[in-house]
């Protein structure tokens, strides 16, 4: 028996196939424990150690969005300790008294500069003088920490340097992080946050990996983990970043013929392009390096909150919400999302969210839509119904940029918005696929 | 439909049309702005005003495109290019224009520098039926202090512009235009903007700023219900430092946009809120002979932050605390090395506290930019090694909120180089008992080991193996430690 798994940050798609049968079967993660999940789909599938678990994971993006993973060492050029927290953005895009960076994955204290140099034509100035690091590694005795992330100034042009300072800390214990992909990447701060992400999310991820092993009782060598585009059994992994958007590279191999693929699911909506690849991920922390298939971020996304605006009116705000406690639907939440404008309005049959919505939110949803309506002059409907209109009126914005005017929707929500956006956007002639990225990750 | 709802909608769609564009308007037919992107503080001019002045210069028909830099025509500086189109939604008459601008990189010119040797460029028409009139762009190209691959660029803005007609005419209707409604919108935004001033006190104060080159901006504020009057009259004529009268007014609406701090778009009516007397011969009103590089850089922000300081005065007066510290401004450097490089480097301060919040490292509130900075790729492109870019320590205000630190950079010059500067001399004041911050440094260390604190604008020859070190200045700190 094999068991695929195809986890996005709060839903786990999943596939048993063996010889006899096959099996699949969906459930929400944030409803209970990762672990407690896991064993009562072991139990109510009687698995008895698969031979194989295929895994593609959001996970590594979940720990960066919910700033869940462990504050790492970083060591980098004497000089340029706060470089790569200086670079990163502010978050506003009005005047503001008070602008703020995003929450931060590094602690100033444990930022530690070396002092060495390597020019822009690679020659080594400064070699790396081992003394230094041990007053570093003094330091970090004191604290629990493993994890050592590293980059250097210039370590693309030579990385004798950065190779140095690796093998060191290995030596002493360390677990560490530094960028290995080519020197075609020529940004260092995007460069140091690959290595920097890479160490912040490693304790969670390995956790997780071994809840895996643990419940379905596999080894190293039986767990498969999609790294980029290759599974690669977890004994030849030791970074995850790279694995975070391989569910994009899933997408490509299914619509790799398409110029555009609207993907329209539970918790991302985003144009695909398959012939296009990007190599920047703009994360909620920083921009760093992880190549993968080109894709346009929608202005709304499934989970956008819906609040009251500068204008005293309902209106989508800038945040979006997360499926713990989830959207209005599911019965705790206390915050209008897209997704419960698609609920009030039927919009979601075919959806898995309809399995998970309670009993008594439609009615909350309306009560809140109707204390708005008052004030724009409308029904609760046709509150809705203008909210769903600016929704219809991104997406065809978004697709104008492209030429061809055949368009592929696919996603878990795509089925149910087919008939809205046929009926709003007579331009272009839309074609519903399925989204069967167990099939792909079986054919594999 | 109510009008709030009607007009909430209207800017959302806005929004999402030009959310892939940093700097972008969309005015009227008659030139006024229904939204603006902006990233620094005189863009709040440069996005609107040439339309205007196109639309009274030329005879504007659909598919033109137009272009201009000047200052003297509500652009900022030299390297900020504005390409204006008009935009039709029945393919007959003018319903609006689009407005984008293109920030080449900036290139310092000292004061000594004849004004003819800019590369300026009034508003002037580059294509018809959005076909580029390559003859007129590539005799601009032949100029010396033309940016690089202008061409290229011009045509790249072109083609954005063409996109954005298409997407107009596909996605709205003509009556999202008429009259009726754009009039409701503007009296909406405005009704909106004022209400959010409604924390705000009503009075008047006034400010006095002296500059080190012994001219002075005098500002009296008034405060009222729906209206933020800044008058600069009794302000000296200029030695150093001039600005534009449009450089200006970006920095008082600046001002107000900061202190009211809503999610309101930027429209003709919301600007309207602020009045602004500028006296003809001021420094603030420069003519188009005098230098307005320092003045778009550094005067812009100098004056924001004398607005703001001067509406903490107000709120004094009301026993009310103060809205923020003061904010430091930019350091700008430039290296001008043979073969026309030129490494510009634009510093941002540590921001200032308030009464909420500390202030951040290295954020200049008045500037942002959406580009990567790379201290590999600058040491690729330019003979210099960076040797240190790190937050300056103890340069933010202390207090009950400190202020945010400024950045220090240390670059080494591998060849002969000529470096200009341009910093403001003043601390960046702290609020309600919170400390000053350090303000901007310039230091030239010379291979001899001669070491230079520089004065706040200047140039000077570096020669090789020289060290230029930048330290920008903190923001000031809020209430008592």
């Amino acid at each position: 028996m094999r068991l695929y798994l195809y986890q996005q940050r709060h839903f786990l798609k999943y596939r048993l196939e063996s010889d006899q049968n096959s099996a699949d079967g969906q459930i929400l993660l944030p409803s209970m424990s990762l672990k407690k999940s896991l064993l009562e789909l072991k139990k109510y599938h009687e698995i008895e150690k698969p031979e194989a678990v295929y895994l593609c994971t959001q996970f590594g993006q979940y720990i960066i969005e919910q700033n869940i993973g462990s504050k790492p060492v970083f060591v980098t050029t004497q000089g340029f300790e706060s470089s790569v927290e200086v670079h990163r953005p502010v978050q506003h895009d009005t005047f503001t008294l008070s602008p703020k960076r995003p929450p931060s994955v590094l602690n100033s204290d444990y930022i530690f500069g070396v002092d060495e140099s390597v020019t822009s034509q690679g020659e080594i100035e400064t070699p790396v003088d081992e003394n230094q690091l041990e007053v570093i590694t003094a330091k970090l005795k004191l604290s629990e920490k493993q994890n050592v992330a590293i980059g250097l100034l210039n370590s693309r042009y030579n990385e004798k340097n950065e190779v140095l300072l690796k093998d060191y800390f290995q030596k002493q214990g360390y677990r560490c992080f530094s960028f290995e992909h080519s020197s075609e990447f020529d940004n260092e701060n995007a460069r140091w946050w690959h290595s920097i992400l890479n160490a912040y999310m490693y304790p969670p991820f390995e956790d997780f990996l071994e809840t895996l092993k643990e419940v379905f009782e596999v080894s190293d060598e039986q767990l498969f983990i999609l790294h980029e585009d290759k599974f690669k059994d977890i004994k030849q992994t030791n970074t995850y970043l790279d694995s975070s958007l391989s569910y994009l590279h899933l997408l490509k191999e299914q619509f790799q013929k398409q110029e555009q693929v609207l993907f329209l699911d539970t918790e991302d909506f985003f144009i695909l392009n398959p012939q296009k690849q990007q190599s920047h991920w703009n994360t909620p922390v920083a921009k760093t390096y992880c190549t993968h298939p080109m894709i346009d971020k929608c202005n709304i996304q499934p989970t956008q909150y819906i609040l009251q605006d500068a204008w005293g009116t309902l209106n989508y705000g800038y945040e979006t919400l997360n499926y713990e406690p989830g959207p209005m639907l599911m019965g705790k939440g206390l915050k209008l999302s897209f997704v419960d404008l698609l609920f009030y309005n039927g919009l979601l049959e075919n959806s898995y969210l309809k399995k998970v919505s309670q009993i008594g939110s439609l009615q909350k949803i309306d009560e809140l839509l109707m204390a708005y309506a008052k004030k724009t002059g409308l029904s609760p409907k046709e509150l809705a119904g203008e909210l769903l209109n600016l929704f219809v009126f991104q997406i065809k914005k978004q697709l104008l940029a492209y030429n061809n005017k055949q368009v592929v929707v696919s996603g878990d929500l795509a089925q149910d918005l087919l008939p809205l956006l046929k009926d709003s956007i007579a331009e272009f002639d839309f074609k519903y696929v399925e989204h069967e990225p167990l099939s792909i990750m079986q054919k594999r | 439909m109510n009008t709030s709802f009607k007009s909430s909608i209207f800017h959302k769609k806005l929004k999402y049309l030009f959310s892939s564009s940093p700097q972008v308007s969309l005015l009227d037919k008659n030139g006024n702005c229904l939204y603006l992107k902006y990233e620094k503080i005189s863009d709040l001019n440069s996005l609107t005003k040439p339309a205007k002045m196109c639309q009274q210069i030329f005879p504007v028909s659909l598919g033109d495109v137009y272009i201009t830099n000047d200052p003297q025509t509500g652009g900022s500086l030299h390297s900020d290019f504005i390409f204006i189109t008009p935009f039709s939604l029945n393919k007959k008459d003018i319903d609006g224009f689009i407005c984008l601008q293109k920030s080449f990189k900036p290139k310092v010119l000292n004061t000594d520098t004849s004004v003819q040797q800019v590369f300026k460029v009034p508003p002037m028409p580059i294509a018809q039926d959005l076909k580029l009139q390559t003859e007129i762009l590539e005799s601009m190209q032949a100029h010396p202090d033309c940016p690089q691959e202008f061409l290229t660029h011009v045509s790249n803005q072109v083609k954005k512009l063409e996109q954005y007609l298409n997407k107009i005419d596909a996605l709205f209707e003509k009556s999202d235009f008429s009259d009726s409604f754009l009039k409701n919108y503007q009296q909406e935004c405005k009704k909106q903007f004022v209400a959010c001033m409604e924390s705000i006190p009503v009075g008047e104060f006034q400010e006095t700023l002296k500059l080190s080159d012994k001219s002075e901006i005098k500002l009296k504020l008034s405060i009222e219900e729906d209206l933020i009057v800044y008058d600069f009259n009794g302000t000296s004529e200029g030695q150093k430092l001039f600005l534009t009268e449009s450089m200006a007014e970006s920095a008082c609406y600046a001002s107000s946009l900061a202190l009211v701090n809503s999610n309101l778009p930027v429209t003709e009516s919301v600007l309207s809120v602020s009045q602004i007397l500028i006296p003809k011969n001021s420094l603030l009103n420069a003519n188009a002979q005098q230098f307005t590089f320092w003045g778009c850089t550094q005067g812009t922000q100098w004056i924001s932050n004398l607005c703001l300081k001067t509406t903490n005065q107000i709120f004094k007066r009301h026993k009310k605390p103060s809205v923020t510290a003061v904010s430091g401004a930019s350091t700008v450097i430039e290296l001008q090395f043979s073969n026309n490089k030129h490494y510009y480097q634009n510093l941002s301060s540590g921001a200032p506290a308030t009464p909420d919040n500390k202030g951040e490292t290295g954020v200049n509130i008045w500037f942002k930019s959406h580009l990567d900075e790379s201290i590999e790729q600058s040491e690729q492109l330019y003979p210099i090694k960076i040797k240190s870019f790190s937050q300056r320590p103890n340069s933010a205000g202390d207090g009950a909120n400190t202020g945010g630190l400024g950045i220090t950079q240390v670059i080494k010059v591998l060849e002969d180089a000529k470096l200009s500067w341009g910093f403001l001399s003043d601390k960046p004041k702290g609020a309600d008992g919170g400390k000053d911050a350090q303000n901007s440094d310039v230091i030239l260390m010379l291979p001899d080991g001669e070491r230079q604190k520089l004065d706040y604008i200047g140039y000077a020859n570096c020669p090789a193996q020289s060290q230029v070190v930048i330290h920008s200045p903190g923001g000031g700190g809020f209430g008592d430690l």
